[in-house]
């Protein structure tokens, strides 16, 4: 383990030589760079979220198959300045939240490529950004964030921004689960910018700096001053014009960005 | 100066050796046969996934045409009575019409044979459990299947070996310089060169009505409009959600409602929990494509549906419980007219001119 660590550290002074060296030749501005980690964990009920565990929502019994969403434009803010960290990425619960440990670790991204110094802010989107949204699966590799067939919705000419699936109970008893909620969102009205302000990140040379974030995935059923009533509101009709669809499909839009919270 | 004299003397004796007998010819050498590959382009419709070939398997004519010999090649069995095409029939889009397949001992298996249309575009795991991750790992698999092909790779190996034809084209395609360096996974390489080239047009009559070249009638239209949940006037039946894209599937591992499972150890077919022992992942299949889905009866992991007709009282009737079955199989309500309109727009994804491609046919 340490030999791996003494390895790890050595190739990343060895990269963050060249790179710097090569800084120097193109570009002298743009200084030194290193690793942060950001880390996002599914919480429900302030522990972390088991997909396919049932839990209560306001005294109904529900169970969450399918978490996830496009997380865009994640950088961090130096007062007026903003550095970009990521593009975009999938964020996907369902395959990591299969597990006590699996949900506790939750899911991270590393990028290496983050200025040294200190930042007091950190920006991210939920959603694909309008630019991006106009490509289609096919025109990126399978391994890419966007090359995934699942998360394009053709019919509304966007990527689904993010899914919340499960069931729910409806007559008291727990051992079935008799009905379901499917909450797919997208298209460009949809997409949320979330900030966080008076922060204090610094990042440093030769360690990675995290950044954690959790999700409060109750928050996700927020409606008014309580919860959906899924027997009411449990799917999100896909007709873009339709008015339902569209009040339905920004309340859960903005839940997620209202559910983000800072460690 | 030892060192030197027994040099000296070592190339007397093997001049001397040289000059009793011709050097000794190896039978197995094929260093004098050209090994000059060309690029094999293949063509993909604009509106496809790339196709993603592995850096050390390029396509090569030389490699395809062998793939294609060895696919059609009964020597592949260990009683030479069947080939890979025996259970993916060229004249039934890559399957064998079978609930389940046969093999050359006439065990039927468990499964349901699977087309290899446009198999080489699929990157999340093949066969019906994902247990394979790529078409080179797995080609070395019917080989060996008890169910399948019975045969041993050495046996194959030493078939192909004895063959002048199949070495001079292991020579050819991959720059062997032995008969010896054929191996199983030069053949696997091969095999999955061809099935890479197995790709469909982009012209059913969906496509064309997609990009304005036809008319669907009503009946297709309004079965189109279901099948990806369209218009709020018509029932969803949200069949694209999980057969959508331009393959007409997201290739996902999900449970479609066909068994009853209280306990979710109870499926008949553990299908993907076999490969990921997570047991919400029991009774889950991947999704197949739905491209000329009216050609591949009878339908599902265990074929246990003759006509597609079946297959949409099926998901009209919202499946059977478990509590993995998706969120999306639910009692949809379709009409008796609804049901028919649904079924005419899955006719309207045949379009079998692809299988037309001379090289993809059998070429003994
Ligand atoms: C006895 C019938 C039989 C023979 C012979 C056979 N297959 Fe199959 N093939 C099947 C069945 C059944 C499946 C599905 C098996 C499963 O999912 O467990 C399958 C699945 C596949 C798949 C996976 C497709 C997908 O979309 O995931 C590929 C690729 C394939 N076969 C190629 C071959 C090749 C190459 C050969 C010859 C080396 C071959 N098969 C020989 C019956 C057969
Ligand atoms: C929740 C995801 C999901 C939905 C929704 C869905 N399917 Fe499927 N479909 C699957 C899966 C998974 C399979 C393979 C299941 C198996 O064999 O165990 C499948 C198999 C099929 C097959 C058989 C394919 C073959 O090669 O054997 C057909 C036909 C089909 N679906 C048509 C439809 C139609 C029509 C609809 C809409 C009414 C629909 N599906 C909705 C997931 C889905």
């Amino acid at each position: 383990m340490q030999n791996i660590l003494k390895l790890a550290f050595l190739s990343l002074l060895i990269s963050l030589l060249f790179i710097t060296i090569g800084c120097d030749e193109t570009n002298s501005s743009e200084g030194d760079i290193t690793q942060v980690d950001v880390t996002f964990r599914a919480m429900y009920n302030e522990a972390p979220l088991e997909i396919n565990e049932r839990y209560d929502l306001d005294g109904r019994t529900i169970m969450i198959e399918k978490l996830s969403f496009y997380l865009a434009d994640l950088s961090l803010k130096d007062g007026i300045k903003e550095f970009s960290i990521s593009e975009i990425d999938f964020i996907d619960f369902t395959t990591t939240n299969t597990s006590q440990e699996g949900a506790a670790a939750g899911v991270q991204i590393s990028k290496n490529t983050v200025p040294l110094g200190d930042f007091d802010g950190l920006s991210l989107s939920i959603g694909v950004p309008s630019d991006l949204n106009e490509s289609v699966p096919s025109d990126f590799s399978s391994s890419h964030p966007l090359g995934r067939t699942s998360e394009h919705w053709s019919q509304w000419d966007s990527y689904i921004f993010s899914k919340i699936e499960g069931k729910y109970d409806t007559d008291g008893d727990p051992t079935q689960l008799e009905e379901s909620f499917i909450f797919h969102v997208g298209t460009d009205p949809m997409f949320r910018i979330q900030e966080f302000t008076d922060m204090d990140i610094t990042t440093k040379e030769g360690s990675s700096t995290s950044v954690e974030l959790d999700i409060d995935v109750k928050e996700l059923f927020r409606s008014g001053t309580g919860y959906i009533d899924l027997t009411v509101e449990n799917a999100i009709h896909s007709n873009p014009d339709n008015p339902e669809g569209f009040a339905l499909a920004s309340k859960i839009s903005d839940n997620w960005k209202n559910s983000l919270i800072l460690r | 100066m030892l060192i030197r004299y027994s040099l000296i003397l070592l190339t007397a004796v093997f001049i001397f050796t040289s000059c009793k007998k011709e050097p000794p010819i190896d039978e197995n050498d094929l260093s004098h046969i050209d090994y000059n590959p060309v690029e094999y382009i293949v063509q993909i419709p604009d509106e496809f996934p790339m196709l993603e070939v592995p850096a050390d398997n390029p396509m090569t004519q030389e490699g395809v045409q062998l793939g294609r010999r060895l696919f059609y090649d009964p020597i592949l069995s260990a009683d030479n009575s069947m080939s890979c095409s025996s259970c993916h029939q060229l004249n039934l889009n890559f399957t064998d019409g079978k609930a389940t397949s046969p093999g050359i001992d006439g065990i039927a298996g468990n499964r349901s044979s699977m087309s290899l249309e446009n198999v080489g575009l699929f990157y999340n795991g093949l066969f019906w459990d994902g247990r394979s991750t790529s078409l080179e790992e797995q080609a070395l698999e019917p080989i060996t299947n008890p169910i399948e092909l019975n045969n041993t790779w050495e046996n194959v190996i030493s078939k192909l070996k004895e063959s002048e034809d199949y070495s001079e084209r292991f020579r050819k395609a991959f720059g062997i310089t032995n008969k010896n360096e054929i191996t199983k996974e030069l053949a696997a390489k091969a095999l999955a060169q061809f099935e890479r080239i197995i790709i469909s047009n982009a012209n059913s009559k969906y496509d064309q009505f997609e990009r304005g070249d036809a008319f669907p009638t009503d009946s297709e239209y309004n079965g189109f409009d279901m099948f990806f949940d369209i218009s709020p006037d018509m029932p969803d039946a949200e069949c694209s959600h999980c057969h959508g894209g331009p393959l007409l599937s997201t290739n996902e591992y999900i449970n479609n409602g066909l068994d009853e499972a209280l306990d979710l150890n109870n499926f008949p077919d553990l299908g993907r929990g076999e490969i990921t022992n997570y047991i919400f992942d029991n009774g889950r299949f991947r999704v197949p494509s739905l491209r000329n889905i009216a050609l591949t009866a009878p339908y599902m992991h265990d074929g246990r549906f003759q006509t597609l007709e079946e297959v949409i009282d099926h998901y009209d009737s919202g499946g059977h419980y478990a509590d993995n079955v998706d969120p999306l199989i639910y009692n949809l309500g379709l009409s008796e007219q609804n049901k028919q309109d649904l079924l005419a727009f899955l006719h309207t994804l045949t379009d079998t001119t692809y299988l037309s491609n001379p090289d993809l046919s059998n070429p003994f």
